[in-house]
């Protein structure tokens, strides 16, 4: 039993990591610094861990998707991240791709469904 | 109370890149003063406006953001590779060649070692595995760090246009052998060992074929050729075995049996088939002294060598007859089959 539910941790973590990107991208059309992020995607129920975050991050700042700027009003300075045009585009262009996978997916799972409601009627 | 966060930031800005470091530092500071916040906000919300933060409250968000190993690995995902999978096929061809050459290299020197050193032969011949040892992690160990260095200091676009597998086409895809067209390793290699022990004995060092007689603590060597008569045969032989030694290396080289290489196979097989035939039909051969050192002892039948007069001894060369004509004919067989 555990064994199956390391596994099923070990796929879950794999789907997150592949929607990650999208799930940050989507909360960065306003600025946010780095802990402001964790607690907008916890409260809409996505939990990232802060190690995978971070350094996500900086490295789509370095792909050129996200702008920073350390902000000194505060009292600690905080850096904060946005998204530039070309990570708007990217983003609009992965919005895209999910709404067809989903909908892909949602298909298949639903085909699934009806599949098991035939054999328990059978 | 801070200095357990500077330990932390310190830790992990020893593993991170010299020239994000402290930048990264920074952020990773004022992101672990905002959970401190947090987290003392909601101890307040639950325990009372007056409560005290304490050292267990650092420790709980240090925790929370995972060791200092972990953190500046995420730092730089790319660079977590000894050797990555871009660069591993080339790594390991490049491995397995070097590994031949050291191997070929050492038995060479070994083999000229044994045959200009004074030393005895076996005490020389003892050293080969150990130096064989040595040069196999030497070989390794090199192209390891070579492709350690190329991993760690090659620009990413470098390394990807390094990977074997990038311009792989199926029109290109070998046929697949028939099982008996397929050369194997390992029997190729201990053929060539072999003849190349077989070559430095009966040339260089004929005498030690001998008989081993101990008796009341002294060992009596006598040796089982007349050397000069051997040594007569031995001309012949050594072309046939170095042509051997050179076909087994081809061998190595293309992995696949072809008409040609079947025919020299038979041609060398029949060679040596038709010297050791000649040598055991000669009485000359032995050592005249050999029938005194055997008489009286198990190896008695060793006199007949010369004579070719026992059963035993032709149902012998018999069985090496027929196991070369079988091979033989093996090879005739597979070549026409395969035309």
């Amino acid at each position: 039993m555990s064994n199956l539910e390391e596994i099923v941790s070990n796929l879950t973590m794999e789907l997150r990591r592949g929607i990650l990107v999208l799930c940050v991208l989507s909360q960065l059309e306003e600025e946010q610094y780095g802990y402001s992020l964790v607690q907008s995607l916890a409260e809409r129920g996505m939990i990232i861990d802060q190690s995978t975050l971070y350094p996500l991050l900086r490295r789509l700042e370095k792909q050129g998707l996200l702008d920073s700027n350390w902000s000194l009003d505060e009292n600690r300075p905080r850096r904060y991240y946005v998204l530039n045009e070309k990570g708007k585009r990217v983003l609009n262009r992965l919005i895209e791709e999910w709404t067809g996978m989903n909908s892909t997916i949602t298909k298949l799972l639903e085909a699934k469904n009806g599949d098991e409601d035939n054999e328990r009627l059978d | 109370m801070k200095d357990w966060i500077d330990r932390y930031l310190y830790a992990v800005g020893q593993k991170l890149p010299r020239l994000q470091r402290e930048d990264i530092k920074k952020e990773l500071r004022s992101i672990i003063l905002d959970a401190l916040d947090e987290r003392i906000a909601n101890q307040k919300l639950q325990e009372g406006e007056d409560y005290e933060a304490t050292e267990e409250d650092v420790f709980a968000v240090l925790e929370s953001f995972g060791s200092p190993d972990e953190v500046a690995a995420n730092y730089k995902p790319s660079n977590r590779y000894l050797i990555g999978p871009e660069l591993y096929e080339l790594y390991r061809i490049l491995l397995y060649i070097v590994l031949g050459a050291a191997a070929l290299g050492i038995s060479i020197a070994t083999t000229i070692d044994i045959i200009y050193s004074q030393d005895p032969f076996i005490e020389q011949l003892l050293k080969l595995p150990m130096n064989l040892i040595s040069a196999a992690v030497n070989a390794v160990g090199t192209v390891t760090i070579i492709f350690a260095i190329i991993q760690r200091f090659g620009k990413e676009e470098r390394i990807k246009g390094i990977d074997l597998n990038k311009n792989w086409n199926p029109r290109n895809l070998e046929p697949v052998p028939v099982a008996h067209e397929v050369i194997k390793v390992p029997d190729t290699i201990a053929a060539i060992c072999l003849i190349i022990i077989a070559l430095i004995i009966f040339n260089k060092f004929p005498h030690i074929i001998a008989m081993y007689n101990v008796s009341k603590g002294t060992t009596s060597v006598t040796p089982i050729f007349n050397l000069d008569v051997l040594a007569g045969y031995m001309k012949y032989m050594n072309i046939l075995w170095i042509g051997a030694v050179l076909l087994n290396i081809y061998k190595l080289m293309i992995g696949k049996w072809n008409t040609f290489l079947r025919l020299i196979e038979i041609v060398i097989d029949m060679g040596v088939l038709i010297i050791v035939l000649m040598m055991t039909g000669n009485p000359a051969i032995l050592n005249p002294s050999i029938k005194d050192a055997v008489a009286g002892t198990d190896m008695e039948f060793l006199m007949k060598l010369g004579g070719i007069g026992s059963v035993s001894f032709r149902i012998f060369i018999a069985v090496i007859f027929l196991f070369t004509v079988f091979e033989a004919g093996k090879h005739i067989y597979y070549s026409i089959k395969s035309h």
